[in-house]
């Protein structure tokens, strides 16, 4: 239980450290907020501030405060789930990301779908068959593919597959004529390039995670038994070895989707994919920075709360987390 | 795979990518724009007509200075505290407390949002993914040390008097050469990705141009897939990107499996145990 306590404890610190240093981050923004209100008067053909506007603005987002105070008013914002309001899309910004995050969350899922469809066949036939040439074949090619960035798996599969073929859409996540009508089916097809792409540069580091740790349970004691008593290498693989596996690799599942998130920014940039990341870009072309903390702060918060389920799930294991290693 | 073969293979890699960044010219060579590959320009032009070839070299350079540094801020920031949590007693729980901390930290999401608030260059760039990797090369120091430090060698140098930094440097750190090494390879390795992903992105300084941002710059162009000139625009960057990442992770592959005794007898029992971790 104290471990337990011990890690939610650890996770609330760097939660709240995060959403501090978020808040000085938009600080450090180049201009300034007013600035940033007055540039985008000026184009859209108004008279830049004045500065009585100027000292009313900034009595309005309390900035006239000292930073101790506007940090306070800030969490207690929070806390009340108010993200802030955007100035871009004239909304709150909490409805907006929950509008992008839903389809971030369904690329990011579908990819590690893909990837561990992939990854982990392909993990334990290598390590069954470790030494030979079927294992050498692999380790080459997962190399090759694990040393190639996110993005270019993206273009390729977008060149190929939607361009020269056609068989999927370029961009979007619905079809533009009919939004929201289409359904399911329509949403997969806009999601199948991204997601592929996704779970392609992903399954590299579930097919290493798997083979390294098949390789570690196939030389445990318990599987010679196994095979002393005459098992077949079938039988063992899937009643002896896969069982031993699967607590380690779903403990691993909240690195994944942590790195998930960071490779989905890219394929969502190359498909024009309207998901967190390409939200985060809008934002920062339209100098909202208040949606930009929001996204910040929904971003971390959610890939910490997925480590933390992971080390949970360990303790239940005792899988020797926790001694300091 | 062969004894010896990844470390060449790996190696070759990267002296090429060296190789031909080192004559990179010093200005883009200029021509007319989408010009095939041919006579006058090896590898063709692209949409502004900038020699396809020079800009590759050129772009080189961002690549390496990353992953050089990035290497090398890795190692030096992760030896010293990682080494100080496994020699000093008092300072173990404090140091890995804040291991621990930056190790949880999202890495790739956390790089290009905090970018996007800074609109990184270089420096910038070299900062953040040093302050975000020296953590997993201190966990990985640490229980090195810690059983080095038992030796009865440095033993006896503390009992005439050695201070802590003293044993790490004359002592203890040598000995973990090989690890460490081989950590700040995949450290590299991962700066190298990251930055040509800000590139990709669009969140780098617009006049230093990288291999990331000339394909950013390819793909921004609708002549890239009405026409067969991405053949020359987009395959040289993404081929030395490819190059260079796999030449480290060759490199570093190959000094794990042949420097932690703990990976077993066939080279190719545990290769990738360092690349487990690798991209969050």
């Amino acid at each position: 239980m104290k471990r337990y306590m011990a890690l939610v404890a650890r996770s609330l610190a760097l939660l709240v450290t995060l959403t501090v240093v978020n808040f000085f981050l938009i600080h450090l923004v180049p201009g300034g907020p007013l600035e940033v209100i007055s540039r985008a008067r000026v184009e859209s053909g108004a008279a830049p501030l004045s500065d009585a506007e100027r000292a009313m603005f900034c009595r309005y987002y309390g900035l006239d405060r000292p930073l101790g105070a506007q940090l306070l008013a800030y969490v207690a914002q929070l806390a009340h789930g108010d993200l802030g309001y955007s100035t871009f899309f004239r909304r709150p910004s909490s409805e907006i990301i929950a509008e992008y995050y839903k389809r971030t969350t369904w690329l990011v899922a579908t990819g590690l779908l893909v990837a561990v469809c992939t990854g982990l066949p392909l993990g334990i036939v290598s390590a069954a068959r470790r030494g030979k040439w079927l294992d050498s074949v692999l380790l080459a090619v997962e190399m090759i593919l694990h040393a190639t960035p996110p993005f270019l798996f993206a273009t390729v599969a977008l060149i190929v597959f939607a361009v020269k073929l056609q068989w999927f859409p370029l961009a979007g996540s619905e079809a533009i004529a009919d939004p929201g009508s289409v359904g399911l089916a329509d949403m997969l097809r806009h999601l199948a390039l991204p997601a592929l792409s996704l779970g392609v540069w992903e399954s590299s580091t579930v097919y290493y995670l798997v083979r390294n740790a098949m390789v570690d349970i196939l030389g445990e004691d318990y599987i010679r038994t196994a095979r002393a008593k005459g098992l077949g290498n079938h039988e063992i693989l899937i009643r002896h070895a896969l069982p031993a596996l699967l607590p380690m690799l779903l403990a691993r599942f909240a690195v994944l989707f942590g790195a998930a998130i960071g490779g989905a920014f890219f394929a969502e940039q190359v498909f024009s994919y309207p998901g967190l990341g390409q939200l985060s870009l809008i934002a920062f072309q339209n100098y909202d920075y208040l949606l930009l903390r929001g996204i910040f702060l929904v971003l971390t918060a959610s890939i910490l709360m997925s480590y933390l389920a992971a080390d949970l799930w360990l303790i239940r294991f005792d899988a020797g987390v926790g001694d300091g290693a | 795979m062969m004894r010896g073969f990844p470390q060449v293979t790996g190696l070759t890699l990267i002296l090429v990518v060296v190789i031909a960044t080192a004559f990179a010219p010093s200005e883009p060579v200029r021509g007319l724009p989408f010009q095939p590959p041919g006579m006058g320009h090896l590898l063709g032009t692209d949409d502004v007509g900038h020699d396809v070839l020079a800009e590759v070299q050129r772009g080189g350079r961002v690549s390496l200075i990353v992953g050089l540094a990035v290497g090398l801020s890795t190692i030096v920031l992760g030896s010293v505290i990682g080494g100080l949590a496994g020699i000093v007693q008092r300072l173990d729980a404090p140091l890995m407390g804040m291991v621990d901390f930056f190790l949880v930290i999202p890495r790739l999401p956390l790089v290009i949002l905090v970018s996007l608030y800074l609109r990184p260059g270089v420096t910038n760039v070299i900062l953040l993914l040093s302050l975000l990797g020296w953590p997993s090369v201190a966990r990985t120091i640490r229980p090195l040390v810690r059983g080095i430090a038992q030796a009865e060698f440095v033993l006896a140098a503390r009992s005439w008097g050695a201070g802590p930094l003293y044993l790490l440097r004359r002592h203890v750190l040598p000995q973990c050469r090989g690890v460490l090494l081989a950590q700040s390879v995949f450290e590299a390795r991962y700066g190298v990705m990251a930055e040509a992903g800000l590139g990709f992105l669009g969140l780098e300084e617009p006049t230093t141009k990288s291999w990331g941002m000339m394909m950013a710059y390819a793909f921004g162009h609708p002549a890239t897939f009405v026409s067969p000139v991405w053949k020359w625009t987009v395959i040289p960057p993404a081929l030395a990107l490819v190059a260079l990442t796999l030449g480290l992770g060759l490199v570093g592959l190959g000094l794990e499996t042949r420097l932690d005794p703990r990976l077993g007898p066939s080279p190719t029992s545990h290769p990738g145990k360092l690349l487990e971790g690798d991209p969050v």
